[in-house]
Order: C-alpha cells, then sequence, then structure tokens
C-alpha cells in the first residue's frame, strides 16, 4: 500500500514537472527559419548610407553559392521591410553583388572568402555566413551555435567599414568581435 | 545478514522508482506536445528569435530518419550528458548492445548476442580506422580512446552492416567519429577527480593556420582498482597517456578535401589471474601486468567531382604492443580504401568501393599459450558495390549491394543485402535480407592454450585442457532478416522500433578430440578443438522512444529483448556449446531525462535495467546514473557525477565487481 502510495505521488510529481515545463513559453523552431528571421531583422534595424546603391527601390537580399536555408529563406521574398519591398537573388560572384543589401556567403565558398571580402570592399553590403571564424575573417554577421540556440556574432570593425548602422537592439544581443588575422 | 536485508531494500526502492518513472514517463505523453512548426519566423522579434532553441534537424536525425537500418547515434551532448568517461561506457545507452565491464581496463560488448570478453561479430571504427585486432577478430577496449568532447557522434548500427563495412560487421557496426579540426579551435582544459575516476585531465588547443585548421590533444588518467567477487582489491588500477592531432584542409575551388590525424598511447593495468601448472598445487594465482603502447596516423582525401560524383581515398598505419602474461603480441596493420560514388543516373545511386588490408602479427609464447607460427602476415582484399534504387520519388526505395572479400583464413566470401524502404509523411518502414561471415582469427587457427588442468583424482595423472590449433575452422555464417518502422507520433515524439531474426550456421563450437598422454611431468592431454557444430537463432527487437516534452526537456525511453536459441553437440562431444545462450541479457531498458533547470543548470538521469546472465552466474542490475551540470561563467563548466548510485558494487560479466563511481568535473573553454 504504501508502494502504491509512493508510485502515485512520484507520478504526481513527474505530472507537475511536466506541466510546468511547458508553461515556458519559449519558440523552437528549425535552425533555418531562425536564421531566417534573424535576417529580417537585421534589414530591419540596420540602416545603409545616404547616397549608396541599397537606399533606394526594392532592398535586395543575395544568397552566394546556392541556398543555404534549405529554401526557408524563400519567404522573405516579396514581404517588406521599413516599407520597401525585399528581393531574394542568387548570385555567382562579387561583380553581380553589387546591388545586394545583404549578402549570404554559403559556408561552402568558406575558401573563396578571402578574395570575395576583397571585391566587396568599399561597398555598403552587409555579409552574412554561419562558418567558423567568419566574423574574426573580415565578415560582418556569423551564425554561430550556442547550445541549441543560435548566436550571431558581429564584427563591429567590419560593419563601421562598410557606413552601416545596426541598432543597439540587436547589438546587445549580439556578441561582437573585432577583424582580427585568421586565428581565434 | 543485515547486509542481504539492506540490498533487498535496496532493490525494491529501485523498482519502484524506475514505476514511478515510468508513470510520470506515460503522463508525460498524454500532454500534448506544442506544435510550432508553423511559426512565421519573420514575424518574431529579434529577442524572440535569440530565445529561439533550434527544433533538430541535426544529422543525426537526418541520418536516423532516413536509414533503412537500425542505426542509433549518440550526439556529443549525449555522451557528455550520460556522465560516461569512456567510449564503451558510452555505448550503455544504446539499444540492442550488450555492454558489461568484466574488470576495470575490459568491457564485453556486442550487438544481438554473442557476448563475452573475445566477442568477435561487431566491428568497431574511429574515424574510418578499423579497430578490431586479426589475433581474436575482437576489440581491446582498453585502448579505444580520445578526447569524449571531440567525440561529434558515435553511430551504431544493429544488424549486419557487411555490404558496406569492412570484416565483422556481422551483427553490428560501432562507427565513432570526431569533429572536425574547424569544430575544436580553441582551448579546452578538463580536471576530473571522484573515487573511481581518480584524476582525468583533457587538453585541447585547436587553432588555423592559412588553409588549415587543426588541433592537439593530450590526455591522461588513473583510474582506481575495482573489487574482486570476495570484496577485496582487484588490483586492476589503470592508468594511461594519449595525444593526437588532426589537421583538415578546407575545400580548395576544385572540390578537394584533405584530412591527416594520429594518436600515440600508452596504458597500463593489471588483473589477478589463475594460471594452471601441471605440477602442485596445479593453479597458481598471479598478478598479470597488461600493458598497450601503439599509434596510428590516418590520411583521408575526398573531392567532389562533376554530376554528384565524388572520390574519397583513405589510408593508414595502425601499431600495437601489447604484454600480458598469456601473450606478448605486435600488431602491424596498413590499410587503404577507396570509394566512388557514381554520377546520378536518374534513378540508381551507385556506390563502389575497393579495400586493400594488411596485417602483420608477431607474437611471444608463454607458459599457457604457444602457437604454430609465431609471425604472420595476412592480407584482405575486398570489394563493394551498393546501387540505390528509387522505384517511386520520394515513396519507395530499394537498395542492393554485395561485399566481396578474399581473406587468407576462409578465402573467398560473398556477403549480399537487398533493403527496401517506404517513405511516408514523418514516418518510414524498411526491410532487409542480408548475409554476412565472421571470418576465423589467429585465436582459432594457430593458438594453442592451456585453459585449465584438472588435478589428479578420477585420472591418476593430472589432465591438461587444451585449445589446439584448428586450421579447418570455417568462417560463421549469418542470414539476418530486419524489419523497422519509425514515425513522428507527435510534434517531438519520436519513434524508432526495429525487429530482427538471425539465423547462424557454423557458430565456433569446442569440440572434445582424443586425448592423449605426454610428458614431463606425466599427464593426460585432453584436447579441443573450434569447429563450425553449433546452429542458432536469435531474434527480439529494440524499442526507441523520444521525447522532446519542452524546451528544457527531453525524455526518452529504450528497450531491448533478445532470445537466443543454439543447438550445438551435447557436452560428452564439446564444451558448453550453448552457453552463449545465457552470457547476454534476454532484456535490457534504460530511461532518461535531460533537464535544463535554467540556461546555466542541467540535471540529467539514467536508469538501466540489465538481465541476468545465467551461464555466469550474474544476476540481473539496476544502475541509477545522475548529473548535474553548471556553467559557473563564460566557458567555465563544473559537473558532478553519481554513477551506480543504488549499489556499493555488482558484477556485470566475470568475478569482478564494478563499484559505484562519483566525480566532479570541471572545463574550460576559450
Amino acid at each position: 500500500m504504501r508502494h502504491t502510495a509512493r508510485i502515485l505521488l512520484i507520478g504526481a510529481f513527474g505530472a507537475m514537472l511536466a506541466a510546468w515545463a511547458h508553461a515556458d513559453e519559449n519558440v523552437q523552431l528549425i535552425e533555418q527559419k531562425i536564421k531566417a528571421g534573424l535576417i529580417y531583422n537585421f534589414l530591419k534595424y540596420t540602416q545603409w548610407p545616404l547616397g549608396s546603391r541599397q537606399i533606394t527601390g526594392p532592398i535586395v537580399v543575395c544568397m552566394l553559392g546556392g541556398d543555404a536555408f534549405d529554401g526557408n529563406l524563400q519567404p522573405i521574398a516579396g514581404r517588406t521591410v521599413n516599407e520597401r519591398a525585399i528581393e531574394l537573388h542568387e548570385v555567382a560572384s562579387a561583380a553581380e553583388a553589387a546591388p545586394c543589401a545583404l549578402l549570404v556567403v554559403n559556408s561552402a565558398r568558406q575558401s573563396d572568402w578571402p578574395q570575395l571580402k576583397t571585391a566587396l570592399a568599399n561597398q555598403s553590403i552587409m555579409t552574412v555566413s554561419d562558418f567558423d571564424g567568419f566574423a574574426t575573417q573580415g565578415g560582418m554577421i556569423e551564425f554561430t551555435h550556442e547550445d541549441n540556440r543560435v548566436g550571431v556574432t558581429i564584427n563591429a570593425d567590419a560593419v563601421a567599414t562598410a557606413h552601416l548602422v545596426v541598432q543597439d537592439r540587436l547589438l546587445k544581443l549580439a556578441s561582437a568581435v573585432r577583424s582580427g588575422g585568421s586565428g581565434p | 545478514m543485515p547486509q542481504r536485508q539492506r540490498l533487498t531494500e535496496r532493490g525494491f526502492g529501485a523498482r519502484y522508482a524506475l514505476l514511478g518513472t515510468s508513470v510520470a514517463f506515460c503522463l508525460a505523453i498524454v500532454a500534448p506536445a506544442r506544435a510550432e512548426d508553423d511559426v512565421d519566423p519573420f514575424s518574431l522579434s529579434p529577442e524572440q528569435l535569440f530565445d529561439a532553441t533550434v527544433m533538430s534537424v541535426s544529422k543525426k536525425d537526418e541520418t536516423v530518419a532516413t536509414s533503412p537500418a537500425a542505426v542509433f547515434v549518440l550526439t556529443n551532448e549525449d555522451i557528455k550528458r550520460s556522465g560516461a568517461t569512456s567510449i564503451p561506457e558510452a555505448l550503455r545507452l544504446v539499444p540492442g548492445v550488450q555492454v558489461a565491464r568484466t574488470g576495470n581496463a575490459g568491457w564485453a560488448i556486442s550487438v544481438r548476442g554473442f557476448n563475452n570478453g573475445l566477442a568477435n561479430k561487431l566491428l568497431v571504427l574511429i574515424d574510418g580506422r578499423e579497430v578490431y585486432d586479426a589475433l581474436f577478430s575482437g576489440v581491446y577496449w582498453d585502448i579505444q580512446d580520445t578526447p569524449l568532447a571531440d567525440v561529434e557522434r558515435i553511430e551504431v548500427i544493429r544488424g549486419p552492416g557487411a555490404s558496406l563495412w569492412g570484416a565483422n560487421a556481422v551483427n553490428g557496426v560501432i562507427n565513432v567519429i570526431t569533429k572536425s579540426a574547424a569544430s575544436t579551435q580553441g582551448t579546452l582544459l578538463s580536471v576530473t577527480a571522484g573515487n573511481e575516476e581518480r584524476d582525468i585531465v583533457t587538453g585541447r588547443f585547436g587553432a588555423k593556420t592559412d588553409n588549415v585548421s587543426w588541433r592537439l590533444y593530450a590526455k591522461y588518467f588513473d583510474r582506481d582498482a575495482q573489487e574482486t567477487s570476495q570484496g577485496t582489491g582487484a588490483h586492476d588500477d589503470w592508468h594511461a597517456l594519449r595525444g593526437g592531432f588532426r589537421a583538415d584542409w578546407d575545400e580548395d575551388s576544385s572540390g578537394n578535401r584533405f584530412t591527416l590525424q594520429g594518436d600515440v598511447y600508452s596504458s597500463d593495468t593489471a588483473g589477478i589471474r589463475s594460471v594452471p601448472e601441471l605440477t602442485p598445487p596445479y593453479a597458481v594465482t598471479i598478478q598479470d601486468d597488461i600493458s598497450a603502447r601503439g599509434g596510428n596516423v590516418l590520411a583521408r582525401w575526398t573531392r567532389d567531382l562533376d554530376e554528384g560524383a565524388s572520390l574519397s581515398v583513405q589510408a593508414y598505419v595502425d601499431l600495437l604492443s601489447r604484454e600480458q602474461f598469456s601473450l606478448d603480441n605486435d600488431r602491424s596493420v596498413f590499410d587503404i580504401e577507396a570509394q566512388y560514388n557514381l554520377p546520378s543516373l536518374g534513378a540508381h545511386e551507385i556506390i563502389t568501393g575497393l579495400h586493400y588490408r594488411y596485417s602483420r602479427e608477431e607474437l611471444t609464447a608463454s607458459p599457457i599459450i604457444t602457437f604454430t607460427n609465431s609471425t604472420r602476415d595476412d592480407q584482405l582484399i575486398s570489394g563493394f558495390i551498393q546501387d540505390k534504387i528509387t522505384l517511386e520519388p520520394k515513396r519507395w526505395f530499394l537498395t542492393l549491394g554485395s561485399k566481396f572479400e578474399h581473406n587468407d583464413y576462409s578465402g573467398f566470401e560473398m556477403q549480399p543485402s537487398a533493403r527496401l524502404q517506404w517513405q511516408g509523411d514523418g514516418q518510414m518502414a524498411w526491410g532487409a535480407v542480408s548475409r554476412a561471415v565472421r571470418t576465423p582469427s589467429m585465436l582459432e587457427h594457430n593458438l594453442n592454450a592451456v585453459t585449465g588442468v584438472i588435478p589428479p583424482g578420477v585420472f591418476p595423472v593430472p589432465v591438461s585442457v587444451e585449445l589446439t590449433p584448428s586450421p579447418g575452422f570455417d568462417s560463421e555464417e549469418l542470414i539476418a532478416y530486419e524489419l523497422g518502422y519509425r514515425r513522428e507520433l507527435t510534434q517531438g515524439l519520436q519513434m524508432d522500433l526495429a525487429a530482427f531474426f538471425n539465423d547462424y550456421d557454423k557458430l565456433a563450437t569446442y569440440t572434445l578430440a582424443p586425448s592423449f598422454v605426454d610428458s614431463p611431468p606425466l599427464h593426460l592431454v585432453l584436447p579441443i578443438v573450434t569447429t563450425n557444430d553449433t546452429k542458432g537463432e536469435t531474434y527480439g527487437f529494440e524499442l526507441v522512444l523520444n521525447w522532446r516534452a519542452a524546451d528544457n526537456l527531453n525524455l526518452s525511453a529504450a528497450y531491448s529483448l533478445l532470445e537466443i536459441d543454439l543447438h550445438g553437440p551435447p557436452s560428452d562431444q564439446a564444451i558448453a556449446s550453448e552457453a552463449g545462450e545465457g552470457q547476454s541479457p534476454e532484456q535490457q531498458f534504460n530511461l532518461r531525462a535531460l533537464w535544463d533547470v535554467t540556461n546555466k543548470l542541467a540535471f540529467d538521469t539514467t536508469l538501466y535495467y540489465v538481465d541476468a546472465l545465467p551461464s555466469l552466474g550474474i544476476d540481473s542490475y539496476w544502475r541509477y546514473d545522475t548529473r548535474l551540470g553548471w556553467h559557473v561563467a563564460d566557458g567555465v563548466e563544473l559537473e558532478l557525477v553519481g554513477q551506480d548510485l543504488f549499489d556499493d558494487a555488482h558484477p556485470e560479466f566475470g568475478g569482478t565487481q564494478i563499484q559505484r563511481s562519483i566525480y566532479a568535473r570541471m572545463t574550460w573553454r576559450s
């Protein structure tokens, strides 16, 4: 009898635990969707320099080296941000990237990054990738893994050099690095 | 007597705690899981996105969800949160795998039965390197180690993997995969201290130079001895030192990737051994010092070709020098393999491969083991071809394959398999028929081992029982029939069921041969030859439930049922030909809860049950492990782990009792 009571007690405790755990209201999404959402927010909370190509017409998001989002970034096309329509393009080279406001570099093109970076210099293009060390190698926004959350590392130097202004709301959430050599 | 009483109570406590957990688990399943997949990510605030947890569509799930085989993956996080401090200990979580610690530095590990310290129907790979030893076709578990923090995942395939994998993948394959050098950048220092894990110190440093990511590691451990069945010290203290490196070159513009890695190690342990002798007292107990030194270097080159084709070539050298009372052996292996994935041919995805392995064993005799030749060079050459045929796009697939092998023991072997796979929405089913063989080893063909001496009594002179060389021993054969079904029952609740029927023929049998008289001293020799006279069937299933109950709570359960039915010669013709029936647990299960109490504090518990092993007189046992992990500060983690908390000590396979272990581990990362 005592044992039965104990089982019920432990069971009830377990149920309470489960219920309590459920009360937590975090969102759970696949990784690419979280990243897609963050890209939208970067468009929303970044100011491109007056007089740049990126300030007029539709705001162009580009993917270089193929779709790194398994299609999850596609729905961004046709949406608006700050009353501007968003277009999504796939580009093959830095030359084609000139109209892009934001360029996602597929991690498969990691080895091309140094050349790409040089070719993109002096343009107001926000660069985004998820390969290890992207931000320390002059990239602006690097997606990282933090346990089972998506993190962002921002290279504030690279952002400033491109005359982009990212609002504090995002900066506070991200971790920052400076442009450096190749090591960590 | 009071001691016994307490043990019984503890047993009951364990049982009811388990029931309670099961009840909680069942209740939890009834609760609705939250569906968040239809959330529009563009409508979320940056704060919500940064706080969102990643729903797993990791490599693990892709592999597991789409493989037409019984696959289970232990991720780096699974291993860490299990509290396991070695590769064999981590395998306790895997359904269908029998893990029994035979001593401080020894494990008997098998998949779907036939477990013993020399278990030989399993293939173990570490980063593509086959770590079985051709001496006995088994694995020396005491030398298979690496910093667990650098292990990306361990994939375990139950059932024959023979058509793709190397020799010995009869009952299963265990594939340990370490992280790339790019994902182990920076410094890691980890220090463990406990009653059994006296100290484990691991250091790793990773960096990138030009286009090469690399890491170096060193690891030292010192483990306290276990105890004998009498409760006295087992004198099997164990310490080992190892170091290694890995370098990965970035993929170049033509799609070439290159990896170079290697390890060196030194391990020292001991044990108490009873050595048979022909003179009174006919057996003496000695301390057996066991030392192993070795190293390996592996290079792998992969190139992406046009139209989805790819080519990879891997080669390694693996050296081992092992000394123990029974036998000293020096083993050298050179192994090279090439795999070519053909360009896509419509409905056909074809993979072919070639494999060559050279091994040399140099043995030094001991008072109990001698051999027909002290050096043996063996060559193994094999090839495989596999075609995955899409019968109906995204629905039906048929995979046909075969491995063709030539080895120096049993000659030509063919190991074909056919797998049919059906893919539905959130579910899949598969079935497979495969043939696999376990090829003979030096143990059967070349070794003469004195297994015991019967003192004079029944016979007027001592009787020496000897396992003698059996060059006529042929491969053991298996035809395996498997069925599997996986389904996402509700959001976050996955089920994986795999059932099998294995039909074995020509299993190794210790057959008695005519005795003869030998001297000096005058004694009778009772020779045993290894023959292929046992048949058998095994059948059963493994069920895994995994439920992401909430962002911060993961519950899982794994149950394994294994029935073994052997048909060997009677005891007047062979020794214990059917003993294998009682050397693997009939039932095993584990229940696990991983709970992130806060984002800095994790509390994990696992409860294991392992059935009795009647042939060895081992009782069933419960094991309760728990871990508390605390992120003290950025890059600093403190963990407290208790293993086998219910029990002071119990035997798992042989006479050695495995003791409760409590340790603390501090890890710094930067």
